[in-house]
């Protein structure tokens, strides 16, 4: 989306259809940011033991770039693991990621965002849980993007063997990124 | 920066009607330009901090990664003093370094605001490992300050052991996040 420019009005101005407009497209901005909900949907993707793997979503819940422009989505099917930020500035994060019981194994589960894909950017949000506790992890974040740059949601598990993340049944209980724009 | 007064406006002929285009932008767009920069302070803890056993210890900030405001004063380490009234949201994490026995006992995280003294919630999470550091980030928390209430972060263990603070990346680094939400 296109932030708005604020013009303040000054002694002189004439009023003009522009400047109204101008206003009420800031308005409609603040009051209906970018932002998105995503989730893996029924899926169960697989995460590799001992590494960091990006999630595959798969569900839509909302996305408010694909509203204004279908061609530049936060998150499409062609890269299922990232979320591409179209207007700078900063998003509130709130991350989720659902994992199995301990019959799968008992090893801390963690999660953690990566920005731009490099490895050496992991994004300070590891998060670490022992198993036999509460099996989904969640934590929130507010992070400043740029327009063009996108990050993905990881995963960490180390028992041993590949462990497939949990389908919680519903939308609140399953792996989710939700993000929305606050600042310039 | 300050919080800018919403105006009310009124019908002629009552004197207070009559405002400049200068007096309209400064009432709309001081009002929408703090919306859209909000004030936000971000600190880090970089430093080598001891947990003693069983003993409340304030967290202290070195690194200054964003602050619009100056809420964070370098000579007062262990606090951000947001003196902007206004709902706040934040979040703030906390990193145990590896140590003996840090497998064991509990770790507690404390918001704390002061003047008056108010303890939020606490996070209570078992140790998890002693070869591993216990990394808790992302902790998501709103709250109302009146502009002269320092936020701070307590942590306290019980291993038996005095424990350290994590510091090798801020991956694992204790960090404390605040941005203006919304009037009080």
């Amino acid at each position: 989306m296109i932030v708005p420019k604020l013009n303040r009005w000054e002694a002189g101005d004439q009023p003009n259809d522009v400047m109204f407009n101008t206003l009420m497209d800031v308005v409609e901005f603040v009051n209906d940011p970018p932002q998105g909900h995503f989730t893996t949907g029924t899926s169960t993707p697989a995460m590799a033991s001992g590494g960091w793997t990006p999630i595959p979503f798969t569900t839509v819940v909302k996305d408010r770039e694909f509203e204004y422009d279908p061609l530049n989505p936060i998150w499409s099917v062609a890269a299922p693991t990232a979320f591409f930020i179209r207007t700078k500035g900063w998003y509130e994060l709130e991350l989720a990621t659902s994992w199995p019981s301990a019959t799968f194994g008992t090893s801390r589960r963690q999660h953690a965002i990566r920005i731009n894909g490099a490895a050496t950017t992991d994004y300070r949000a590891r998060y670490d849980l022992r198993v036999d506790g509460q099996p989904m992890l969640r934590n929130a974040y507010d992070i400043y993007f740029d327009a063009g740059s996108y990050f993905e949601l990881m995963a960490w598990q180390a028992t041993g063997s590949s462990i497939n993340l949990f389908d919680g049944g519903s939308t609140g209980s399953r792996t989710s990124v939700r993000m929305k724009w606050y600042s310039l | 920066m300050s919080l800018p007064i919403a105006s009310t406006w009124y019908d002629a002929p009552d004197p207070a009607s009559i405002l400049t285009y200068e007096d309209y932008g400064r009432q709309i767009f001081d009002m929408l330009d703090f919306l859209t920069k909000p004030p936000i302070v971000h600190v880090v803890s970089t430093g080598a901090q001891t947990y003693l056993n069983n003993t409340w210890t304030f967290l202290q900030f070195q690194r200054v990664i964003i602050d619009t405001d100056g809420f964070f004063d370098p000579a007062v380490p262990g606090q951000v003093l947001p003196t902007i009234p206004g709902w706040y949201k934040g979040w703030y994490g906390v990193g145990w370094n590896t140590a003996a026995l840090a497998g064991t006992g509990m770790r507690f995280n404390t918001l704390t605001t002061q003047n008056p003294t108010v303890l939020y919630d606490t996070l209570h999470r078992r140790g998890t490992d002693a070869s591993f550091p216990d990394i808790y980030k992302g902790i998501r928390f709103e709250v109302p300050l009146t502009g002269n209430q320092a936020v701070q972060i307590q942590v306290k263990q019980d291993t038996g052991n005095t424990m350290s603070q994590a510091t090798a990346s801020i991956e694992q680094q204790s960090e404390l996040f605040l941005r203006w939400w919304k009037p009080l």
